[in-house]
C-alpha cells in the first residue's frame, strides 16, 4: 500500500504547528538563560541552588520542545514517509508535555508555599 | 497529480496517539491548577497588601484567569486524538482537526510565556537598575 502524502493545505497546517512549537522552544530558552544568569548573581546560597536547578530545568523544556520541529519540517519538505515522520514528532511532543507538566507541577508548588508565606507573615 | 490514498494508524501509533491524548490532559489539568493558584497569590496579595504594587493583585488574578483558559484549550486536541483511536475511517482528517486545535493551544501557549518571559526580564532589569 502506498504511503499516505499530505496535501498543501495539510503540509501548512504542520508548518503553522511546527512554527509555534519553535517560538514556545525559544522562549523557554531565553527564559532558562535568564534565570541562569540571575543564578549567578543571587549572594543565598540555598536560593542560587534552587535557582541554577530551575533554570536547568527550563532550560530542558526547550529542548524537549525542540525535538519534533525537525521530524514537522521532514513532513514538509520530503515525500513518502509523511506518517512515519509525524508519529515519531507526536512521541517527541509527549515528552515535551511531560517535562511541562513537571514544570507546572514544581510552579504550583512554589506558588502554594508562597501564598502561605504571605498569608503568615500578614497574620504574624 | 498527487497520489491520494486512505490511511488507518496502526495499534503501535494509536498508543502513540493515546499517550500524546494523556498528556495533554495531564498538563491541561495542572496549567488549570497553576491558574488557581495563581489566582489564590493574587487574590492573597490584595488581602494582605504584599508586594507594595496595588497592581499586583489584580495582574496575578487576570494572569491566573488566563491560564486556567489556556490549560482548557488543551483539552480540544485531546478529544480529538482519543477518537482517531476509537473510531474507524478519516484518521488522517480527524488528526488534521487534532492538530489544528493543537495549533490554537499552542498560540496561546505561546502568549502566556512571551508575557512570563517579558514580565521577568522586567522584573530583573528593574532589580538591577536599583
Amino acid at each position: 500500500m502506498a504511503e499516505y502524502e499530505f496535501s498543501d493545505e495539510e503540509n501548512r497546517h504542520i508548518d503553522s504547528l511546527r512554527r509555534k512549537l519553535q517560538h514556545i522552544a525559544i522562549l523557554f530558552l531565553l527564559l532558562g538563560a535568564l534565570q541562569l544568569v540571575q543564578s549567578f548573581l543571587l549572594t543565598d546560597e540555598t536560593a542560587r541552588w534552587i535557582s541554577l536547578a530551575a533554570s536547568i530545568l527550563i532550560l530542558g523544556l526547550g529542548w524537549l520542545f525542540i525535538r519534533p520541529l525537525d521530524n514537522l519540517r521532514r513532513i514538509i519538505t520530503t515525500e513518502g514517509q509523511d506518517i512515519r515522520e509525524v508519529v515519531i514528532a507526536i512521541k517527541d511532543l509527549s515528552s515535551a508535555y511531560l517535562g511541562a507538566e513537571i514544570i507546572m507541577l514544581i510552579f504550583a508548588a512554589g506558588i502554594i508555599i508562597e501564598v502561605m508565606r504571605l498569608t503568615g507573615s500578614a497574620g504574624a | 497529480m498527487q497520489q491520494r490514498t486512505q490511511h488507518e494508524f496502526s495499534a503501535d501509533d494509536n498508543e502513540t496517539l493515546i499517550g500524546l491524548a494523556e498528556g495533554l490532559g495531564r498538563f491541561s489539568m495542572m496549567t488549570g491548577v497553576v491558574g488557581l493558584a495563581l489566582a489564590g497569590l493574587g487574590i492573597a496579595a490584595l488581602v494582605t497588601g504584599g508586594y507594595g504594587s496595588v497592581m499586583t493583585g489584580p495582574s496575578l488574578i487576570v494572569l491566573g484567569l488566563v491560564a486556567m483558559v489556556g490549560g482548557g484549550l488543551f483539552l480540544r486536541p485531546r478529544g480529538s486524538l482519543t477518537w482517531i483511536t476509537s473510531s474507524r475511517g478519516g484518521d488522517v482528517t480527524k488528526l488534521m482537526d487534532a492538530l489544528h486545535f493543537l495549533d490554537s493551544a499552542h498560540g496561546v501557549f505561546r502568549v502566556l510565556i512571551a508575557a512570563f518571559v517579558l514580565a521577568r526580564l522586567a522584573s530583573f532589569v528593574l532589580t538591577r537598575l536599583g
